[in-house]
């Protein structure tokens, strides 16, 4: 634990660059965690409030911008001040682009409300977006505690996220090969199976940001990226079969 | 993490004091005192000054303790720490400037291309050509702004008045005055800015070509512009002199320097590259300065 700065509104400053993040955190978290709902629910208010409300997504975002650049411009920082100025900064842009993919689902969720989705379908997009979610609050818990462990747990959990998205990924290519009539909507499932991937990656650069924040160093490690999804090819039937066997 | 290892953990020596971040040290040439110093651009220096085990007493009072240091030949070494810390006692070693008071003493080595400039032997008049010193405060003497920088020459060296003249337009171009002051410099030099006055003091200095320029917190006294100037020089003056300067400004020590040392009660704490040093100090202490924290 860093000692406190002698000048107390630097120290102030910086919790409230942190608690700016931690805020934005939360929110994204929650519009990601809704638009999934509006999609699988087909809740249509839901999903237009998540439209709505990226904007303040938005707007938190450049509050963070703000602040750090006021921060930077005031207080002049060094050495591992200037890295957690940085790094609430990074951390921002990630929970910006968490928000644009929960807006983007919102959208689909709006364009396929009037489908119904086989119910195995849809458990599997609620079962990687848990996932995906539940890996974003490890993260944004990392952040907020300096944890570098926790940090790297949740920076973990986006393998095994990747591999279920190239099961879903190849899960719809099928439906969409056995169901013409669905095929609209399924390909719109698809996107909103990436976006869900996406978020998980989002969620990694934000642990990794944590780890850094913790430890002042890098993951030794290059994170892996399991998610085989641009390998598929149209015979996935016959893969899925050589899978499940 | 591959954390940088500090030199004196690693090895026995004990005037390597600074932080061994390979590859800032990467050559060590014991016949000829002479330690090679990797900038930020990995570009090699050669050591043009090596402080050895250098004690100072003020009386009874030990102001500096054990500091091994290597300046930078053509580079910029920054001294940094808090008031009382010792870094402007050191830099005024490096002259000599101690010698005219009394019970004031140094113990160790300050090797100038290898030769020991504390060695009672050593010329103090050679030593005050070849290490060139400017203050905090501007002092011009009181007289024009020609014979400012035409004096200390004259002490040294006769030039016939084509030769003097020459000697002074290079030494005020050099430090970025010239233009400024061609025009009057007849005109008392008490007459210029605060900036101004803190470049000739350094035109004066580099008018009798040293090796060596020692900054005492040039630009404590000067407003932001004045500051920027002086940075600008100081910048331009490393192609052709190897500087220390000592500032209490971290920032400045962060813009101007190659290398930062970071002093501490008469300690020299850590040494390194100055992007190092300001990114990723090793020591607590270091961090917790440079950070303005408590320590």
């Amino acid at each position: 634990m860093n000692n406190p700065h002698i000048v107390k509104a630097f120290d102030k400053e910086l919790q409230e660059l942190s608690g700016a993040v931690a805020a934005m955190g939360s929110f994204a978290s929650q519009q990601f965690s809704n638009a999934v709902s509006a999609l699988l629910q087909h809740d249509l208010e839901l999903a237009k409030r998540v439209i709505d409300q990226d904007q303040q997504l938005d707007a938190m975002r450049k509050e963070v911008s703000a602040v750090a650049a006021s921060v930077i411009s005031r207080r002049q920082p060094m050495a591992a001040d200037v890295d957690a100025i940085l790094t609430d900064f990074k951390i921002s842009e990630d929970l910006e682009r968490v928000g644009d993919l929960a807006k983007n689902t919102a959208k689909r969720a709006i364009a396929t409300a009037d489908r119904t989705f086989p119910v195995d379908v849809t458990a599997r997009l609620q079962q990687l977006g848990d996932a995906a979610s539940e890996q974003l609050r490890l993260a944004l818990c990392a952040y907020a505690q300096r944890d570098g462990q926790a940090a790297l747990a949740a920076r973990q959990q986006d393998e095994s996220l990747d591999r279920l998205h190239t099961q879903v990924f190849r899960e719809l290519v099928a439906r969409t090969q056995g169901d013409r009539a669905q095929v609209v909507g399924f390909v719109h499932l698809l996107f909103c199976a990436k976006n869900i991937e996406r978020v998980g990656d989002h969620a990694a650069h934000v642990a990794e940001a944590a780890y850094t924040l913790a430890t002042g160093s890098q993951p030794e490690d290059e994170r892996r990226r399991s998610d085989d999804s641009s390998l598929v090819t149209g015979d996935v039937t016959a893969k899925l079969q050589s899978v499940g066997d | 993490m591959n954390q940088p290892v500090h030199a004196d953990e690693s090895t026995t020596d004990p005037r390597v004091t600074y932080v061994d971040r390979a590859p800032v040290r990467v050559a060590d040439d014991r016949a000829n005192a002479m330690t090679v110093l990797t900038d930020d651009e990995g570009v090699q220096a050669p050591v043009k000054v090596d402080v050895r085990n250098l004690n100072f007493f003020y009386g009874d009072t030990r102001a500096l303790k054990g500091i091994s240091l290597a300046v930078a030949e053509k580079r910029v070494t920054a001294l940094i720490g808090p008031s009382g810390c010792g870094k402007s006692t050191l830099i005024r070693i490096f002259n000599r400037i101690y010698a005219i008071y009394p019970k004031q003493r140094a113990e160790g080595e300050i090797l100038l291309d290898g030769q020991n400039v504390l060695a009672p032997g050593y010329s103090i008049n050679r030593l005050r050509t070849r290490v060139g010193m400017v203050f905090q405060k501007p002092v011009p003497f009181p007289m024009s702004i020609y014979d400012n920088v035409a004096y200390a020459i004259r002490h040294y060296e006769r030039l016939s008045r084509i030769q003097m003249d020459e000697r002074v337009e290079v030494a005020l171009r050099s430090s970025a005055l010239w233009d400024e002051v061609k025009d009057k410099l007849n005109r008392s030099a008490l007459g210029l800015s605060g900036g101004q006055q803190q470049r000739l003091c350094i035109a004066r200095a580099v008018a009798l070509k040293p090796e060596v320029l020692l900054l005492d917190e040039p630009t404590s006294a000067l407003d932001p512009i004045s500051t920027a100037k002086i940075e600008q020089l100081i910048d331009d003056l490393k192609a052709q002199y190897s500087v220390l300067i000592v500032t209490h400004n971290m920032q400045q020590a962060a813009r101007v320097s190659d290398f930062t040392g970071f002093m501490f009660l008469g300690e020299l704490v850590e040494f390194g590259r100055t992007k190092d040093i300001f990114t990723k100090p090793v020591k607590k202490q270091t961090e917790d300065y440079i950070t303005g924290r408590f320590g």
